[in-house]
């Protein structure tokens, strides 16, 4: 599957590896393996800045003497004497890597200023994802510069185990932990908890140990195994079967409860690239091909949210509701098995007011037969995962959509864990990363270790799992180690290269692993040796890294076993969902996945796609059930009371109560039989089914870093114990309490402004420009005046006169020595954009963006360039209700770089100003901070330094001056070609104007040192043709641009006709936001397109949010357009 | 004065009908002699200081304290201290400043326009009302000055030659502000003290301690009393307020574009300045009467501040009430007919959003509350008349809160509405300057001529010996 891309040795000055390779047999090599982790590195324990530089100028300076690895020796100090090779300052080295994670590795190229890194791209090589990430590998960066970081290795010397010993845990070299380790004898003894991982090494390594009678077993909370597992055992395969779609070739997608494009299942980078593929528009002819989704779920995930046509339904029903959904293929086929009918319609009871949903939905995935899919979310039982499998199976849409791959797992789960260590099996417990004390509370921990007579941690960072244990082991993050993995669809293998030394005396997984073998060795040594052994890769190591994937075999099931007995033995348990008796279902937290990113302030502060919470989690419940309880326990304050403005139909009315901007939630205890209970806050979320509650793992931990403590609450005692996460008869007992919720977005509606502009790819046919009919400025008397038939991207970079009586400087090229080479401008596809949020972390990466905590968000403060904007609209409005089932709106707002920007013009400084390429550029230096130009701002984009964000930690800002200053550690993850702000300064997106700049210098370069060659002249006599100088287009990506999966963003120079951004521009979906206040932006959104099957039942002739529009605009036709529009 | 006289020939429609002589109430009452002025005058700063005034005086210095503490902690800590956030960028301080420039504007318009307009009425009001003036507009100044993220660089804001070669923006209304505002307070300053220089002489001249000869010494600049310094002072004194004159409506219709040069809904409106300038002159008399008030009770100057005083001021207030009352249902109307569904919303919203209360609040104060002096039992009650113009400068606060923060809190996406709500530091900062302003007015009441003898002189009886028949 995997196609390596061409192009990618061909990008300027960027590398991608570094070896050792033909070195490793010299003796230098060798010593060098000696120097790799010297006892002397805990020096720079505390790191200081200067320290960490001193040690970075040492190892550059030996890399100049011939040593090319990327992980440098350190002996001294030295000058560099000769500019080493390959490192020029200032300008930053790209190096191939990937992520490890439970759902595959995911190959990276990392970005490293004088040896940190800093920002992490995809690598393009790898052609599924296509250069882009998901946003928890935006944010992994950020964990390696973690001031709450294990800062190496630690024993625990309290006396009595279990209790809790924060303050008990002394400084232990990592040498002294291998040693104990490879001292181990009885290896039978030993037990190893491994986190999830796709790492072959480390799989290796697990084999050997196996091989020697040590034990194994592997544990994640957010287990994407267990549908794999299930599935085998229900289809009778030996190995675990994964689902492997392809989403690109699918036409028609069924989603069962399935977040394929979010957080909540794995490879979502992926397949949204697959997916939102089939959604690009770009004329009517188009939209006929447009893919089409239809999805059943019980929470509203951003999947449902892209959704053509999406059913409210509890999870426990999807069970039912994909019974129906084969009996309705299976019925149309060839050959009935009316048994299995029978069954199936047995299964599919109390599910009859979806049948015509069902069997239009079925109709459409068979008329699409071979390029339809069906998938399941990885929460549903093993019977919906087969009832899955069989509908792919009726559709053939095995070997075109989807593959199943044999997956091996030879690891023991956490039960038998348990069970051997009552037995008092094991003496030495490993427990190897994840952090399964704080997720199975259920498990007496404390007292099951006892029996043991030591135990090791190899963690991040102290957590609950670390308390309990003898010895506490500092992970390397992964930009520190080495290791080589798959991905999740088994296609690649990926190397996981280190950027830097460790910063702390810490270990890898690996590393430990293998002195556990006996052998102390370095990862780097365990990758290589273990890739010397694969024989599906056929290039040498040195160009593994270099392009950072390699393909490799997958086993795929070839035949596909018969499914039909094992449904028949499925037995549809009739659940009883009520008010009385819910459904609750556990999803990974957004912010932390599952806990492991509490401390990180990006993911933290990045606001959930749906719910707009930041620094939170809580009980989400439907509008439905809002109500009901609301009647039962009035002073509960749940929903707010209404207003005049919501009662007559102005606004509509806020989901929950706000008290000065802060949304005030109830805290209640939700029961699930007897012991099982938790405590949060209630949250209301329309598009939920009625009587599902939602709520996340991950949050509430209790022995986190100062990011993390104090926030979201803790769920996991809702966790069963083989980590199945729905559960039933549920019960909702208010406390009394309130909590106060961070929400960034108050308010959900549109209120009928032309603000996301969509239609329906049927609409759409017959109305190409339906977004240029929209808005105020459509039917507002014409104030571009001659110039009013002029295209946007037209409008942005040369000046209109309009019917203005005054004369304006013409700002065109050809006619003005300030007018820039290059005009840039963006565009943003609306119908691309799934809400990952994965933009968001980027830019906060790339451009130093600080956090500035749970409180400063409260008052509005929140320092995102790029947000957001999630809207919800519905069918009807009808007063003061709010909604059940809404349509997601999102769209990502940044500076939009306005070339009449009204900002700058009342400006009294002059510190925000227009440059001659159209940028919208801003002079921190300049700005004194009237915040005017915020007021200004129509698209609120503009952020201020309240306080010094960068300078203080998050608790300490209302200290001022003596307050207690950030932990320099978290200074060196700075991008070094950004500015970073001081309090009192205005700040806002620049469209990444250092990587344009880099760019143009690069060019430029290349350009002279062409023409030196060629004219043999001198730098000054040059003359540089305008043609030369030009950036070629796609070479500058702005972050927000380069993470995006589906390619919703674009960005290049307008005045290029040829430019990607240029082409968009002139398309019919391309309108300006706000257009009528004639700011004319730079940044312009292609109209959202939705593709409905008219045949469904809820079929509307244009989405809400059109409607909603056209009743408020043209108030006199409210009763015929909604005549006319609704079914 | 207009004067019927028998000789003149009479239209012979009118030959019956003879207009009863209009009898203007006298400015001065109960017959009081110069002499009286002068001792009563001059012995408010001569007397010894009262009791009542230290007592006063140190409440206004601790009141005044919060302000300094206020922004010491701002100074030292960040703009975040303050309830401000993303949409509402300005929150109380721009609320406060163009509060208290407001109330500088009754000032200058008595002591100019009046005087241009020859209301004689305006001599025993118009030093105090000066006074005023200047530091409603010294305490107007901290808010913009110290609003701003980095203070020590607001002096940016100058149009000083630098070695950046950078200047100001000419074309935001902030920098306007700023020339508007220190033309403003210099030309105001001017005016007050040189109307001040003839009392500063009687001062000087009747004081028995050394200290006392040499302050009002030097700030009599030499006033000798002669005929040409008479000449050249009233000469000046005409000038400086035909050019005030322009500046009262200057002022505050720049800092009504403040908000009218923005385009958010609500602000952009072209009625703002007439409407801000009405606004600042309701405001600035509900001020005058505010501390008139009290002062004429304390000092006993009921026969130099009289109920024809009172009345005017009352009148004034109750006219461009009614002109604020007008230009409220104006806005109304035109974001009705301008068919903005934006602006429409804006005052909508004003009305009935998320900060209705504070709408109503406006209105009632100002629009409802004036209309009682409507009544002449009204206007002759000083203590109802007192809290009445407590009422109008809340209302006027409230006005400008509305429009600062009902704007910023919902404007064009919704997804970026918020709230303002402000801090503890907020409102001790603005709770301070009054304490600023009670001292510095405190210390003019001690110190310095609370009305111009001379002009005083000029409009009472004594002073026309011939009753006007010249």
């Amino acid at each position: 599957m995997i196609q390596l891309s061409e192009n990618s040795e061909n990008i300027q000055g960027k590398r991608y590896w570094k070896s050792l390779d033909d070195l490793a047999d010299t003796p230098g090599f060798r010593s060098w393996v000696e120097n790799e982790f010297p006892e002397g590195a805990s020096f720079i324990d505390g790191v200081q800045r200067r320290g960490f530089l001193k040690v970075m100028a040492a190892s550059f300076g030996l890399a100049g003497l011939g040593m090319t690895g990327c992980r440098r020796p350190e002996h001294a100090i030295l000058p560099h004497g000769r500019s080493p090779e390959e490192l020029i300052p200032g300008v930053p080295a790209f190096y191939s890597s990937a992520r490890p994670t439970s759902s595959g590795f995911i190959p990276l190229i990392v970005e490293s200023h004088e040896g940190r890194p800093t920002k992490i791209e995809g690598n393009p090589s790898y052609a599924p994802g296509g250069g882009s990430t998901d946003i928890y590998t935006q944010a992994s960066v950020l964990d390696l510069y973690d001031p709450d970081r294990a800062r190496g290795c630690f024993i625990n010397e309290t006396e009595s185990k279990g209790s809790d010993t924060s303050s008990r845990w002394k400084k232990l070299p990592s040498a002294k932990i291998t040693e104990n380790l490879s001292q181990l004898e009885n290896l039978e003894r030993v037990a190893i908890l491994v986190e999830h991982s796709s790492s072959s090494a480390r799989e290796s390594l697990l084999t050997k140990l196996q091989a020697k009678k040590a034990k194994v077993y592997s544990y994640e909370a957010i287990d994407f195994t267990s549908p794999e597992k299930g599935l085998s055992k229900l289809l009778g395969l030996k190995k675990a079967t994964r689902t492997s779609p392809n989403f690109s070739k699918s036409r028609k997608v069924l989603s069962l409860d399935s977040d394929f494009l979010g957080h909540r299942e794995p490879n979502s980078a992926v397949n949204t690239k697959q997916f939102m593929q089939g959604r690009k528009v770009h004329s009517p002819k188009d939209s006929k091909g447009m893919n089409r989704l239809y999805s059943v779920e019980s929470d509203l995930t951003i999947t449902g949210g892209v959704a053509d046509h999406r059913l409210r339904l509890s999870s426990s029903q999807i069970e039912g509701f994909s019974a129906l959904i084969l009996s309705k293929l299976l019925q149309t086929s060839a050959d009935k098995n009316d048994k299995l009918l029978a069954h199936l319609d047995s299964l599919s009871e109390g599910l009859e007011s979806q049948e015509e949903w069902a069997s239009e939905c079925a109709n459409d995935l068979l008329i699409n037969s071979k390029h339809s899919l069906a998938v399941a979310g990885s929460h549903l039982p093993a019977s919906v995962h087969l009832l899955t499998y069989k509908i792919n199976q009726v559709l053939g849409n095995h070997g075109t959509c989807l593959d199943y791959l044999q997956i091996e797992d030879s690891a023991g789960d956490l039960s038998s864990l348990c069970e051997s260590l009552e037995n008092k099996d094991i003496d030495t417990l490993i427990f190897l990363g994840g952090n399964p004390v704080y997720h199975c509370p259920s498990i007496d921990w404390a007292d099951l270790i006892k029996s043991t007579s030591s135990t090791y941690r190899l963690g991040a960072s102290i957590d609950e799992t670390s308390q309990l244990c003898d010895y506490h082991t500092g992970q390397s993050h992964f930009l520190e180690c080495w290791d080589i993995g798959k991905t999740w669809t088994q296609d690649a293998y990926a190397p996981t290269q280190p950027l830097l030394a460790p910063i702390f005396d810490t270990l890898s997984d690996l590393e430990l692993l293998s002195s556990v073998l006996g052998e102390i060795k370095n990862s780097h040594d365990i990758v290589k040796s273990y890739f010397d052994e694969i024989p599906d890769i056929s290039e040498n190591f040195e160009n593994f890294l270099k392009h950072g994937v390699s393909p490799a075999k997958s086993a795929s099931l070839k035949d596909l076993p018969n499914a039909d007995t094992a449904i028949l033995k499925i037995e549809g348990d009739q659940i009883e969902i009520s008010a009385s008796s819910l459904e609750v279902l556990l999803v990974p937290d957004f912010h932390t996945w599952d806990g492991q990113f509490s401390n990180n302030g990006w993911m933290m502060e990045c606001p959930h796609p749906i719910t707009k919470l930041t620094w939170d989690n809580a009980i989400l419940i439907s509008p439905v059930l809002a109500k009901q309880l609301e009647s039962k326990h009035p002073d509960l304050g749940l929903l707010p009371k209404a207003t005049m403005l919501n009662k007559n139909g102005q606004i509509a009315p806020d989901a929950a109560v706000f008290q000065d901007g802060k949304q005030k939630a109830p805290i209640v205890t939700l029961d699930v039989g007897d012991h099982h209970q938790i405590t949060a806050p209630l949250y209301v979320q329309p598009g939920l089914a009625d009587y599902t509650v939602v709520s996340t793992i991950g949050q509430g931990r209790s022995r986190v870093g100062r990011v993390g403590s104090g926030t979201g609450f803790n769920t996991c005692s809702l966790l069963h114990s083989d980590s199945k996460r729905i559960s039933n008869g549920a019960t909702i007992k208010p406390t009394g309490d309130f909590h106060i919720l961070a929400n960034v977005q108050e308010h959900w509606s549109m209120e009928g402004r032309a603000i996301v502009r969509e239609t329906n790819a049927k609409y759409y046919a017959e109305h190409e420009d339906f977004a240029q009919k929209m808005g105020s400025e459509s039917h507002s008397p014409p104030m571009w005046g001659k110039d009013q038939d002029a295209s946007l991207a037209e409008k942005a970079t040369t000046t209109p006169r309009g019917n203005s009586a005054y004369e304006h400087p013409d700002h065109t090229y050809e006619h003005s020595e300030t007018f820039g080479l290059h005009q840039w401008g963006m565009s943003i596809d609306l119908n691309q954009c799934t809400g990952c949020s994965a933009c968001v972390v980027a830019c906060q990466s790339e451009n130093n963006i600080p956090i500035v905590g749970k409180d400063q968000v409260l008052r509005g403060r929140e320092m995102h360039w790029m947000r957001l904007d999630r809207y919800f609209s519905s069918e009807e409005r009808d007063g003061a209700e709010l909604p059940s089932d809404v349509q997601v709106s999102f769209q990502g707002v940044a500076c939009m770089h306005c070339e009449t920007a009204p900002c700058e013009s009342v400006c009294p400084v002059n510190a925000t100003v227009h440059d001659e390429e159209g940028l919208n550029a801003m002079a921190y230096n300049r700005c004194v901070g009237t915040r005017y130009c915020a007021n200004n701002c129509p698209y609120k984009v503009r952020r201020f330094n309240f306080f010094d964000w960068n300078k203080r930690d998050t608790n300490e800002l209302y200290q001022g001056p003596i307050g207690e200053k950030n932990d320099s550690l978290v200074d060196m993850g700075k991008n070094p070609d950004v500015t970073v702000r001081m309090r009192g300064v205005m700040e806002k997106c620049t469209y990444c104007v250092q990587r344009i700049q880099e760019s143009k210098i690069r060019v430029k370069v290349n350009a002279q040192r062409k023409a030196k060659l060629e004219s043999g002249k001198d730098g000054a006599d040059i003359n540089l043709s305008v043609k030369d100088l030009k950036v070629p287009d796609g070479t500058i990506k702005t972050a927000c641009q380069q993470v995006c999966p589906s390619d919703a963003i674009a960005f290049g120079d307008l005045s290029d006709p040829e430019s990607e951004v240029s082409k968009l521009k002139t398309n019919p979906r391309d309108y300006s936001v706000l257009g009528y206040l004639n700011t004319r932006p730079r940044t312009t959104f292609l109209a959202k397109v939705r593709n409905p099957n008219p045949k469904m039942p809820d079929y509307t002739k244009k989405p809400h949010a059109y409607r909603e529009y056209s009743d408020k605009a043209y108030p006199a036709d409210h009763g015929k357009s909604k005549k006319k529009d609704s079914h | 004065m207009a004067t019927v006289s028998d000789k003149t020939e009479q239209p012979a429609i009118l030959a019956k009908v003879k207009p009863a002589p209009w009898k203007d109430a006298p400015l001065v009452e109960n017959r009081r002699s110069f002499h009286w002025v002068t001792e009563k005058i001059c012995g408010i700063v001569e007397s010894k200081t009262p009791n009542w005034w230290w007592w006063c005086f140190i409440t206004a210095l601790c009141i005044a304290s919060f302000t300094g503490m206020g922004l010491v902690y701002l100074v030292s800590t960040g703009v975040g201290v303050w309830g401000n956030n993303n949409p509402v960028n300005w929150g109380w301080a721009i609320v406060n400043f163009v509060f208290w420039i407001g109330i500088g504007h009754a000032g200058t318009l008595i002591s100019a326009i009046l005087c241009l307009l020859k209301q004689k009425w305006r001599t025993s009001i118009n030093r105090a009302s000066e006074a005023m003036t200047v530091f409603a507009v010294l305490c107007a100044g901290i808010f913009p000055l110290f609003h701003v993220g980095r203070v020590w660089f607001a002096w940016w804001l100058f149009p000083i030659p630098n070695a950046n070669a950078i200047w100001p923006q000419f074309r935001s209304p902030l920098e306007w502000d700023v020339f508007a505002v220190s033309t403003y307070a210099t030309v105001s300053i001017l005016f007050w003290y040189m109307g001040m220089i003839p009392d500063l002489a009687v001062i000087r001249d009747r004081a028995k301690e050394t200290w006392r000869k040499y302050f009002y010494g030097v700030l009599s600049m030499g006033w000798r009393n002669a005929n040409n310094h008479w000449r050249n002072f009233e000469m000046a004194y005409l000038l400086l307020a035909g050019l005030s004159t322009p500046l009262v409506l200057s002022v505050h219709t720049i800092v009504s574009f403040d908000f009218a040069v923005a385009n958010l809904p609500g602000w952009h409106t072209t009625i703002f300045p007439p409407y801000f300038v009405a606004g600042a002159i309701f405001s600035g008399f509900g001020m005058v009467l505010t501390l008139l008030l009290p002062v004429r009770a304390i000092y006993g100057l009921h026969d130099l501040i009289t109920q024809k005083h009172i009345d005017n001021i009352c009148k004034i207030t109750l006219a461009t009430g009614s002109m604020v009352g007008y230009a409220y249902s104006m806005e109304f109307f035109i974001a009705w007919y301008g068919a903005n569904p934006y602006e429409g919303f804006a005052f909508i919203n004003r009305a009935f959003g998320n900060y209705w209360w504070s709408y109503w609040i406006m209105v009632s104060c100002n629009v409802i509350c004036p209309q009682l002096f409507w009544f002449k039992k009204i206007r002759e009650n000083t203590p109802l008349v007192w809290i009445i113009s407590i009422f109008v400068n809340i209302g006027m606060w409230f006005e400008r809160f509305v429009i600062a923060n009902t704007t910023l809190s919902r404007d064009f996406l919704p997804s970026s509405w918020g709230y303002y709500s402000p801090t503890v530091v907020d409102i001790f900062t603005f709770f301070g300057t009054f304490g600023f302003f009670s001292v510095l007015f405190l210390l003019f009441l001690r110190f310095l001529p609370l009305m111009p003898m001379a002009e005083v002189k000029s409009v009472m009886p004594q002073a026309d010996p011939h009753g006007g028949k010249h």
